[in-house]
């Protein structure tokens, strides 16, 4: 029983620093979620961030290698990093959140963000090169990472 | 999924819109090479636009392979383009830098280094998305190798080509 409510206090007493761990980039405030505004640019590539330690394996961004041992911030890497190699090309990054239903491994249907973060690598005369593109999607009241959304195209 | 190719002269000049219904089809930051690919040969497994989203999901049509090394990797056959059989006149064309192909047993592997395309040749031309015109192009090989040759072009890196059986 003391073990329990141990337990139920630890939990308790991690619950605020869990939320609080999300601070804005701006100003290092806490994050005001509002459930009808879609997380904006800064807050797409924070909560990339903060899931950097996801591993590949299993979701849509896998490689066809059968110890795939990257992570999400490896496919960050990939993503960025090629579009500052090369000097003679320019890199337009785009991307956002938009409301989607999104499907959990429960079965369970619930409204969230699907978020994008796109590279269109472009040569000087503006033909396309090559794009790299990391689609997620997030709960709308917490903007929790939803694992089985993310895919890689 | 079909193991040969269809006419596709009618494809030439379409948009993706005009062949995908699915919310990819509107997508403009998307390399759309595999995803016109897998439309026109009916492969649909692993990424597709079908399961892009819920709402995809629920609509109707058939979904299309959006991912170029999904199709490299289970080709029954993959080789560099200049080891192409003399007989084989239809196939996959293939197109990255060298350091995105890797030997995996006896299988070569590629990788999701962005630059990558993939093509459908057929007699001598290359039915292929291009995501600069935004429409489907029939190029001569020639000129679809001297295309990616140059806009592939990465220090240290050759562009490489590859052939590969239609899926099964």
């Amino acid at each position: 029983m003391k073990f329990h409510i141990m337990l139920l206090m630890l939990f308790i007493a991690i619950i605020p620093f869990a939320h609080a761990d999300r601070i804005d980039p701006e100003w290092g405030d806490p994050v005001k979620i509002d459930p009808a505004v879609p997380p904006s640019g800064i807050h797409v590539i924070q909560i990339l961030l903060e899931n950097q330690s996801l591993p590949l394996m299993g979701t849509g961004c896998r490689s066809d290698l059968p110890n795939d041992k990257r992570t999400l911030q490896h496919r960050l890497a990939l993503t960025l990093g090629y579009a500052i190699d090369n000097k003679r090309n320019h890199a337009v990054l785009s991307g956002g959140c938009q409301a989607e239903k999104i499907e959990l491994r429960s079965g369970a249907i619930i409204n969230a963000w699907h978020c994008k973060l796109a590279v269109v690598e472009k040569s000087e005369k503006n033909e396309f090169i090559s794009s790299s593109n990391i689609h997620f999607g997030v709960k709308k009241d917490t903007w929790e990472f939803i694992p089985e959304s993310l895919r890689c195209t | 999924m079909l193991t040969s190719p269809p006419s596709l002269t009618p494809f030439t000049g379409k948009k993706i819109g005009e062949i995908c219904s699915f919310s990819l089809g509107k997508n403009n930051t998307q390399n759309h090479c595999a995803h016109f690919v897998s439309h026109v040969m009916e492969y649909e497994f692993s990424e597709t636009c079908k399961n892009f989203t819920f709402t995809d999901k629920q609509a109707a049509g058939k979904g299309a392979t959006i991912r170029v090394e999904r199709l490299f990797n289970v080709s029954p056959e993959i080789d560099i383009w200049t080891k192409r059989p003399l007989t084989l006149m239809a196939c996959l064309i293939f197109v990255t830098i060298s350091s995105n192909v890797r030997q995996h047993g006896s299988q070569l592997i590629m990788g999701d280094n962005p630059r990558k395309h993939v093509g459908i040749y057929n007699n001598g031309t290359v039915w292929n998305y291009s995501n600069t015109h935004n429409k489907v192009m029939a190029d001569p090989e020639k000129l679809f190798i001297d295309k990616f040759k140059h806009s592939y072009r990465t220090a240290g890196q050759t562009v490489e080509f590859f052939y590969g059986r239609f899926l099964k």
